[in-house]
């Protein structure tokens, strides 16, 4: 086994230790952005739906201004946005590389496409629903967490799919600047120094990933939706 | 128990202006039934969003037990609402949820136990014969099935109104008559007042005590069913009472030119129209019989408005002048309606005095 191991992927072998580090490291990186955008991203799309023009809570200043952000931060292509987060990067964690320094940029990299696809998936839910609901006396709160977040759920299960897959791409770019994980490690290695073996297990690494979060996903999908 | 002031309803989406409803005063008495018919676009669905604000009018009043809903605050409105129950077309079902789950949705700030609410849940699902599909998801269900699911959320909370905006409309002809059967059952054991919205004459013939027509965002003409099946006046108003009868076609085939009713020189041709109790008896045999004529019957029909039964048909009367004026006296007598429609040559005496 071992002998196989050494002869097809051996710059794996020698460095597996870091491997696994680097494993643990996006694990991390993906969780900890991942929750944190996740629920930015769902308290802006719900905002961004209430507010629209006709819904319960009608605020064009506020759809407006929530709009326009959301496009120029999807606008920036993320491995400059990494670098013009530098600054801030700092001032909240401390730091602007590494693990930590990756996560504000994941962050920011995040929400605004986690945020979209919570509109879409609350724009889904029927507007007669909505209706009947304050037809039976539901005020705004009882119609956000009663009727949009659980008629929405299907829809809502899908981007967080989507968006946790999208995640661990922006994650591995993330690395490239120092940020660890992966990425880092597949080009520190793979692309710098032409250990194309790191390349490939780093591939299949991240496709297991995906296909976990994609299984999961789906499992989750199949139970909710009637 | 419903009025509703004056209210005017203009859409303004920046380019255009548009009057969905214009002035429209309404009142609606405890325990009846009362319809609204209107073409598409006629403003009904509008007016019934405005009963409970759900659209708010731009001008005019909505009483609600004597309350004017519009000086509301939110809150207060809300709870009023609750008294108002609402069923739509397309049933408004929450798919994530069960039929148990859908019916206890209002049912949250009601402050029951977890024991009392499942007994009101069952209550109400009995009430809509839907007792044994309580874990049935709203995509399980037929439409009769989910509109059934649909009234029994809406009376969760004991409304005294029930406002039914095209309720039927979705829904087949044998189903849609089980759900009106069911709403006339539940207004009758409940005690409701039921608005509800329909472009469908059969919908009103079949449950209305009462009725407005509306067209262009105005009610134009409103009254007792019996009343404005058996003398519309106003052209939409008739239009939509042809759709469920002959009528029309009798009349274009008596406006053609050909005389294919024979009628002869001294006949009188007369259109009758009867309700309630007159129904009964057997009038023209008796008319006939008095005065001496031959009546025969070109058209006729019966229709049942709510519990009265109403007819109308059209006689051909032969015989001589004086008892054919007779007749039509005797039938006025008896509390009928009768127009005369055409003569034959040399009776424009009876013309003249009968109409």
């Amino acid at each position: 086994m071992e002998q196989v191991l050494l002869r097809y992927i051996p710059n794996v072998v020698d460095n597996r230790l870091e491997l696994v580090e680097s494993v643990g490291e996006t694990i991390i990186m993906v969780s900890i952005s991942g929750i944190i955008s996740l629920i930015l991203g769902t308290v802006i799309g719900v905002l961004l739906v209430v507010t629209k023009e006709g819904n319960i809570l009608e605020n064009d200043t506020i759809n407006g201004i929530i709009g326009k952000v959301i496009n120029f931060f999807r606008s920036i292509p993320f491995i400059i946005l990494i670098g013009a987060l530098i600054p801030l990067t700092r001032l909240i964690v401390g730091s602007a590389i590494g693990t930590r320094g990756a996560i504000v940029p994941l962050i920011f990299g995040t929400v605004p496409f986690f945020s979209r696809q919570i509109e879409t998936a609350l724009l889904e839910v029927d507007r007669g629903v909505i209706e009947a609901a304050q037809a039976m006396g539901s005020g705004p709160l009882d119609i956000v967490f009663r009727v949009y977040l659980r008629e929405g759920l299907p829809g809502i299960v899908r981007g967080i799919t989507l968006t946790l897959i999208s995640l661990i791409g922006l994650s591995a770019m993330a690395g490239a600047i120092g940020g660890g994980g992966l990425g880092d490690f597949a080009i520190r290695y793979g692309y710098q120094r032409f250990q194309m073996d790191i390349t490939y297990v780093t591939i299949v690494i991240i496709l297991i990933f995906v296909s976990i979060i994609q299984g999961v996903g789906n499992f989750i999908l199949k139970r909710i939706e009637h | 128990m419903i009025e509703i002031i004056g209210a005017t309803k203009i859409f303004d989406n920046g380019k255009a202006k548009i009057q969905a409803i214009k002035d429209v005063s309404l009142k609606i008495n405890k325990g009846e039934i009362h319809g609204i018919i209107g073409y598409s676009g006629a403003g009904k669905s509008t007016l019934i969003r405005c009963i409970n604000l759900l659209e708010r009018p731009t001008q005019g009043k909505i009483l609600f037990k004597g309350e004017d809903l519009t000086s509301l605050r939110e809150r207060e409105l809300r709870d009023r609402r609750k008294k108002m129950g609402m069923i739509f077309q397309h049933f408004n079902l929450f798919n994530s949820r069960n039929v148990y789950k859908n019916v206890a949705y209002p049912l949250k700030g009601a402050r029951l136990s977890r024991e009392e609410e499942r007994e009101r849940v069952l209550e109400l699902l009995e009430l809509v014969g839907l007792e044994d599909r309580i874990k049935a998801y709203p995509s399980e269900l037929s439409g009769g099935q989910k509109q059934r699911v649909a009234i029994a959320r809406a009376l969760a909370n004991n409304p005294e109104v029930l406002l039914c905006d095209e309720a039927t409309s979705a829904l087949d002809p044998k189903t849609t008559d089980s759900i009106l059967e069911l709403l006339r059952e539940l207004k009758n054991k409940l005690n409701l007042t039921i608005v509800l919205i329909t472009h469908e004459m059969a919908v009103i013939k079949k449950i209305c005590d009462k009725v407005s027509v509306m067209e262009d965002g105005q009610i134009i003409e409103e009254g007792e069913v019996t009343q404005i099946f058996t003398r519309p006046i106003h052209e939409t108003t008739r239009e939509f009472v042809d759709t469920i009868t002959n009528r029309s076609r009798i009349y274009e085939i008596l406006n053609g030119k050909e005389n294919i009713f024979n009628i002869g020189a001294g006949d009188v041709l007369a259109r009758v129209v009867y309700m309630g109790d007159s129904t009964a008896e057997a009038l023209l045999s008796k008319g006939s019989r008095r005065y001496g004529i031959d009546a025969s019957i070109l058209y006729g029909n019966i229709e049942v408005l709510g519990d009265t039964p109403t007819g109308e048909m059209i006689i051909l009367l032969s015989g001589e002048d004086e008892n054919i004026r007779g007749f039509i006296d005797y039938f006025r007598g008896k509390g009928l309606i009768v127009e005369v429609l055409d003569h034959g040559a040399g009776t424009s005496e009876v013309h003249t005095q009968c109409c």
